[in-house]
């Protein structure tokens, strides 16, 4: 057993290069569908709650991990929380250099166990804290398309 | 039946920046060739065959099928696990447990070098439908996590700076290492933000190679009069929640459960003053400190008192990742549980050389799978049956 030779020469590197047009579509599912229904056409966020567990899930689940029971009660929820921590994004995906930084904030949803991830709007970096009070913006109701950009962001309640 | 499991063999091609010069086939034989002239066996004595590996990251679909023969496990029982190195020990272990096999050997590695877009494929990992259209590089998810560690627990930027200062420096004297180097604290602080808190040195860089490990029973261990066996005493893992919504952000739970799960097997009771040293992950660095007190090493906010006191140093009383983890080492994907394991053996057999500790018995490993998750996994390894 052992390796013999190495190649030992740039000259003599070779690779092959292979690519995959990776492409999926993602059904929302039962939770999924009524969720964003409730922002499209409402403008409001929807969450299932489990009565035995005690516990409202934000974005909704047709069932308990806690129990594993269905979960048929539906509740309307404040679309404002209490911010749990931020980000400000310097670069994009692409690494490259933001000119203005984004912010980016998980924003736990009041009445719930759950929140949403989204950016944060019309505050300096400097003069966001942990625990202040955040309320979703929504796009106006010809723009919104039922899907979680159907939210701009969060601004301070 | 006994069902105690050991690290008999060890093989690794060492971790670097890009490996051109070889195809993963070859590399992942070089480790594994390794790792039987350490134990002393030839591939018809393994029993059963485990490789970790992920298809988008491999560039190839149902990569389990290329696994078997540079191994040795062509025509033989291989299977594949898609997670850590870490859920690789943990598997072997319990097929040998099972009683089917005496032995088994895990492989694991990374070829990251030949992904065109390693960005690309995290962000692939991201909830579709809540997280991913707002289209943002991925690594927001460890700027989120270390704002909100850094509150609850009270630790600094600082303390960050101190675990890369300490882990890069550790990597000096690891020859496997890919990252060693001497850095100011200065430097680090100055370090640009990518995902403030986050700057661009807090993360460990991606790095390529293999490595093997070949387990085996008790009753073989006996037989064969292995001289150095490494005792696999405790085993946890544990995945948390799946969406970043509902999950606690402060805290890893998971390494919670799997510690309490792993220290149960191995009786222990006291872990920080009955384990020698530990080998966490550091994907980035607030990690190292969370890990260690999700491993119930110190309560929230010891471990930047710790890495500060510099107990946590090699030459410190409680050392951890004396390897350079993977912020010296190098983020090794899928292998970077078994470079954990490695160094444990390593150190537990007297082997490690220059960075040789001293009077060490016992010692902790704990993986992390990296963004988005929440799975863990912890392992208890010790020198002696009964330490």
């Amino acid at each position: 057993m052992g390796v013999l030779e190495k190649i030992t020469s740039n000259q003599e590197l070779r690779s092959w290069p292979g690519e995959i047009p990776l492409e999926n579509l993602y059904t929302m599912g039962l939770a999924g569908e009524r969720f964003f229904r409730g922002i499209k056409d409402e403008a409001k966020l929807l969450g299932t709650r489990c009565k035995t567990c005690d516990v409202t899930y934000l974005p909704p689940r047709i069932y308990c991990q806690g129990c594993f029971e269905k979960l048929v009660n539906w509740v309307d929820l404040p679309p404002q929380g209490k911010l749990e921590t931020f980000t400000i994004l310097n670069q994009d995906r692409a690494g490259r250099p933001y000119k203005t930084p984004r912010i980016l904030g998980l924003v736990r949803i009041d009445r719930s166990e759950g929140a949403l991830i989204h950016y944060i709007q019309g505050l300096e970096p400097q003069k966001i804290r942990i625990g202040m009070k955040l309320k979703a913006q929504f796009r106006s109701s010809s723009e919104r398309k039922g899907s979680i950009q159907d939210i701009v962001g969060f601004v301070p309640a | 039946m006994d069902r105690r499991v050991a690290v008999i063999g060890i093989g690794t091609t060492g971790f670097r920046a890009a490996s051109p010069e070889v195809s993963y086939r070859e590399m992942i034989y070089e480790a594994a060739v390794k790792a039987y002239s350490d134990a002393g066996l030839a591939p018809d004595q393994i029993g059963s065959f485990i490789a970790c590996s992920e298809d988008i990251s491999e560039g190839t679909s149902i990569f389990d099928e290329y696994c078997p023969d540079q191994i040795g496990g062509a025509r033989r029982p291989v299977h594949s696990v898609s997670g850590d190195g870490l859920h690789g020990i943990i598997t072997a272990a319990m097929n040998i447990q099972t009683g089917l096999f005496e032995t088994a050997l895990v492989e694991c590695h990374s070829k990251v070098s030949n992904c065109i877009d390693p960005v690309e494929i995290m962000n692939y990992a991201l909830d579709p439908i809540y997280n991913r259209p707002l289209g943002e590089h991925p690594e927001f998810i460890a700027g989120l996590e270390m704002r909100r560690y850094l509150y609850e627990s009270k630790a600094q930027p600082k303390d960050c700076a101190a675990v890369v200062q300490k882990n890069r420096a550790h990597a000096l004297k690891n020859p496997w290492a890919a990252y060693p180097a001497n850095l100011e604290l200065e430097e680090i602080q100055d370090s640009p933000a990518t995902f403030d808190p986050l700057r661009e040195i807090d993360r460990a860089h991606h790095a390529d190679g293999a490595s093997v490990v070949i387990l085996a029973s008790a009753d073989w261990v006996k037989k064969n009069r292995v001289k150095n066996p490494v005792w696999v005493k405790g085993m946890g893992w544990i995945s948390e929640d799946p969406g970043l919504e509902m999950r606690p952000w402060g805290r890893s739970i998971a390494t919670q459960k799997a510690a309490k799960m792993a220290y149960k097997q191995a009786g222990i009771r006291s872990p920080r003053s009955e384990i020698d040293f530990a080998e966490v992950d550091d994907t980035y660095s607030y990690k190292e400190l969370q890990h260690l007190e999700d491993l119930w090493f110190f309560p929230l906010g010891g471990a930047a008192k710790a890495v500060r006191s510099g107990l946590t140093r090699s030459d410190g009383k409680f050392p951890v990742n004396v390897s350079g983890g993977c912020l010296g080492m190098g983020n090794a994907a899928e292998a970077s549980g078994l470079q954990r394991v490695l160094e444990i053996v390593t150190q537990l057999r007297g082997e490690a050389g220059v960075r040789q500790l001293k009077r060490v018995r016992q010692a902790v490993a704990q993986s992390w799978r990296g963004i988005p998750t929440t799975s863990c996994a912890v392992a208890v390894l010790s020198k002696g049956v009964n330490s």
